[in-house]
């Protein structure tokens, strides 16, 4: 044995060895998946034959009995025979080629072989080698062996070449093809002491495919993470900033199918009876309305088990009912996820390759789950958003409705009373003439009430009329409105004003009617010879209008709700006090509108102070301008 | 005087005609748009009073078709007013008036004599008119001329257009273009003069957008500046 051969012999012994440490920690990584197993025999099988082979030269070199030799030359021969068989199917396990039966098959074909192998190694006659100097051993395969593992090492060269696209790290294909290549250099130089020339080939293979599945499957997914997350981030950004139902599924589709570098996506979404072909990315649009059943198809599936389903080939793998139109002929490696939001299912994300693409990695599944819920929740905000849309509208379609649909009988009626007291002011009795004023009062409160309602939507949707209000003059015509009122109740109204206060940029119609609807409240919660008081000042750019009384003042827990729509407080022994609740929700509305603010200071038993707080300068520049037509 | 009713509810219409005819109107009464229209072209009323969302053909239409061949004063009557944006709809489409439903009857009189009263009153306080060459008003002839061709104007439209150049180099203020043009009982209609002016630019201004005539004190109201003759 030359020092050449030995220190070859050496080299392929640590590459091996190293070999087999990365294998290690792959299948402890990701023992489940099949490449890793595959990977893993490959390396296993390799080290038994450079073992075999170890064992026989040295056992020969010092002149070790026989059977030594022996051993190492079955260990060798076996481990030889298992490397070329496993370095074919690991090449089409790589390219995703294998077929249904086809772990069984393989498993079969393993089991005889082998067991033909220890067979021949109790019964065969003759000497199964021949030595031709102290550590140089003769050895010739059959000729049939020889045939079977040139077939697998060209097989396997063949199978890397024509899949390339789905071995995207050139490393594996390399690696798989110098050890092909080095065992076509064993089988056509019989000789055992050649054999270390094969190993110079083999073992580097060997290390270049570990290093390839380490590199993949732990390497690069740590170094790529920050670029992934980042990556991540910005999908989740695009994804979470549209509101249109539509755009929300085509961008999710879209960027999911750029993720991962596929070929198309599309998304079902699920409607409570089957799932809706909702938006596809490079798919065709006339598919998108296509229905699928729950449980139907791979994404049926997926939706009903709520799991990740991958399938490497779907032309191949899936035997279910085609997702799609055409999908067995145009669907390679296919990942659905289902997006689930709490406990629903709102649809599945479908990612899909040509059948020539490439495969999807777990890597690319597990950035896909984590966009699943992200992706889910984008939908149910965008639904929530358009039902909210669809609420409005029909609100203010209600709106008008009402508007329209009350306002006229409301009119009508308005008119006859009036008619009816113009034209019997000589023929009704007085009694008659009460139960018409009686009739008259309740329909101006039916028309307050509607008014009420439109105010609060108009100054809502926000257009009032800006312009420059005396605050002076609209406070005396409020409290004007209401004189009647609170002498009925006998209440007195206080006006305490500055002599001079400034003008301010408002609505004068919705000022004055918010200052009406603070002095109207104060007069219904104050108690017979109570006193309402209404001041003004000036504080800096703001003028704060007070609205003081000394009536049954508001609970703590109500003060918070007070200027809800609808809201009223409960007030013991005021249950007789009518209102809509809407009144003070104008007057919030109303100072919102205005830029301005309200508060209230109030001690049940004592009485209540409403302050608001309206700039001078009005509403700020920008909010006339698009408030204002001419 | 005669006034034209058009309203698709019964009990209204006769409301309104009823109080109508005790102030001593000649009323007729049309339950549709259609109906409106022939009405209008029988009798030729001195005034129309329309609701706008009606069976058949609605208001809008109606007032429009009129406009196309009679400056009648018209007013809408209409419950629908909700935004600043359907009182405008209805005067862009040649109302002079527009009153949201309900409203009292003494009111409602009262706006009706004072659009009589504003379309009827030539009121050339002085004869002088205004001719810049481009721009010419007629205060005798209550015409108006633009590049030599003449134009119409409702009455209210001549109306505003009189008052601002009567005020010219002046701002004249909202509150008071809404006392002398529409009447004191206007003062709150604040939409009015926004919406007229606008009117008013398109028919006179040789750029509607970029106004030179009649242009807009911001927040305040309004000033008409006269040209030099050409």
């Amino acid at each position: 044995m030359s020092v050449i051969n030995l220190v070859s012999l050496v080299i392929a012994g640590v590459s091996l060895l190293l070999a087999a440490v990365m294998m290690l920690l792959v299948l402890w990584q990701d023992s489940r998946n099949l490449n890793n197993v595959f990977a893993g025999l490959f390396t296993l099988t390799t080290v038994l034959w450079f073992f075999g082979s170890l064992i026989a030269r040295v056992s020969s070199y010092i002149d070790a009995p026989s059977t030594l030799i022996e051993l190492g030359v079955r260990l060798s021969e076996g481990g030889f025979t298992g490397a070329c068989a496993t370095l074919y199917l690991l090449a089409v396990i790589l390219t995703g080629g294998q077929g249904r039966f086809f772990l069984r098959t393989a498993l079969v074909c393993g089991v005889v072989v082998f067991g033909y192998q220890i067979i021949l190694a109790y019964f065969a006659s003759g000497p199964l080698y021949s030595q031709i100097e102290s550590g140089t051993l003769s050895y010739n395969y059959g000729p049939i062996w020889s045939v079977l593992y040139g077939f697998f090492a060209v097989a396997a060269i063949f199978v890397m070449w024509q899949q390339r696209r789905k071995v995207a790290d050139l490393l594996l294909r390399v690696g798989v093809w110098l050890f092909a290549i080095g065992v076509l250099i064993e089988l056509i130089s019989p000789q055992l002491r050649n054999r270390s020339i094969s190993f110079d080939f083999c073992a580097p293979g060997v290390l270049l495919v570990c290093y390839a599945m380490v590199r993949t499957q732990i390497i690069q997914p740590l170094v790529g993470r920050e670029s992934q997350l980042k990556g991540f981030r910005d999908v989740g950004l695009a994804i979470t900033s549209r509101l249109r139902l539509d755009e929300v599924l085509k961008t999710i589709a879209t960027q999911a199918a750029d993720m991962l570098q596929a070929d198309g996506a599309a998304i079902f979404l699920n409607n409570g009876q089957s799932l809706e072909l909702a938006a596809v990315h490079n798919m065709p649009e006339r598919f998108v309305g296509q229905q699928l059943a729950l449980g139907e198809g791979l994404v049926g599936q997926v939706a009903v088990e709520r799991k990740v389903s991958q399938l490497e080939d779907y032309h191949r793998d899936w035997r279910g009912l085609p997702d799609m139109q055409y999908a067995k002929e145009v669907f390679g490696a296919v990942v659905a996820v289902p997006l689930v939001f709490g406990e629903d299912v709102m649809g599945v994300l479908f990612v899909v390759e040509s059948p020539q693409g490439k495969r999807f990695d777990r890597e690319d599944v597990r950035l896909l789950e984590m966009l699943g819920p992200q992706a889910a929740v984008a939908i149910t905000n965008s639904r929530l958003f358009e039902k909210q849309q669809e609420l409005d509208r029909l609100k203010n379609q209600m709106i008008r409705m009402t508007s329209h649909d009350l306002k006229n009988p409301l009119f009508s009626a308005m008119s006859h009373i009036e008619l009816l007291q113009e034209e019997g002011e000589n023929i009704l009795t007085e009694e008659m003439k009460s139960d018409i004023q009686t009739t008259w009062i309740q329909l101006q409160r039916m028309n307050r009430i509607i008014r009420g309602i439109l105010d609060l939507e108009r100054v809502q949707s926000g257009t009032p009329a800006y312009e420059e209000a005396n605050v002076t003059e609209m406070i005396e015509l409020a409290v004007s409105e209401l004189i009647d009122q609170a002498r009925n109740s006998e209440i007195e109204i206080k006006i305490d004003l500055p002599p001079h206060l400034p003008n301010i940029i408002g609505d004068r119609h919705y000022l004055i009617q918010a200052i009406a609807n603070l002095v109207e409240n104060a007069i219904k919660f104050t108690s017979k010879g109570g006193t309402i008081t209404v001041s003004a000042e000036q504080v800096d750019q703001l003028v704060i209008v007070h609205v003081a009384d000394t009536g049954v003042g508001i609970p703590p827990d109500a003060q918070a709700r007070i200027f809800e729509r609808f809201f009223r407080a409960y007030h013991p022994g005021m249950e007789q006090v009518s209102g809509t609740g809407l009144g003070l929700s104008l007057v919030k509305a109303v100072t919102d509108a205005h830029g301005g603010r309200i508060w209230l200071d109030s001690k049940v038993g004592q009485g209540t102070i409403f302050h608001v707080a309206l700039p001078i300068s009005g509403p700020n520049e920008t909010q006339i301008v698009s408030r204002s037509s001419s | 005087m005669k006034i034209l009713i058009v309203d698709d509810e019964q009990a209204i219409r006769d409301a309104l005609g009823r109080k109508l005819r005790r102030e001593g109107f000649d009323v007729f009464l049309a339950g549709n748009g259609i109906d409106g229209l022939r009405v209008f072209h029988s009798e030729r009323p001195d005034l129309v009073i329309l609701d706008i969302i009606m069976p058949e053909m609605d208001g809008l239409t109606v007032c429009q078709r009129i406009r196309e061949i009679a400056e009648t004063p018209i007013m809408m009557l209409s419950a629908q007013a909700i935004r600043e944006e359907d009182i405008v709809q209805g005067l862009n489409a040649g109302a002079d008036e527009y009153l949201v439903k309900p409203v009292r009857l003494n009111e409602f009189t009262a706006r009706v004599r004072a659009l009589l009263r504003r379309s009827q009153v030539a009121t050339p306080e002085s004869s002088v008119g205004y001719n810049d060459g481009y721009l010419s008003i007629d205060l005798q002839r209550r015409h108006v001329y633009v590049a030599g061709n003449k134009i119409h104007l409702t009455p209210t439209e001549f109306k505003l257009l009189v008052v601002l150049m009567e005020n010219a180099g002046r701002v004249v203020t909202q509150r008071e273009l809404l006392e002398q043009v529409w009447g004191h009982e206007y003062v709150d209609d604040i939409y009015y003069p926004r919406v007229y002016i606008s009117q008013l630019r398109r028919k006179v201004e040789p750029d509607a957008a970029n106004p030179t005539y009649i242009l807009t004190e911001h927040r305040i109201g309004y000033r008409f500046e006269k040209r030099a003759s050409s």
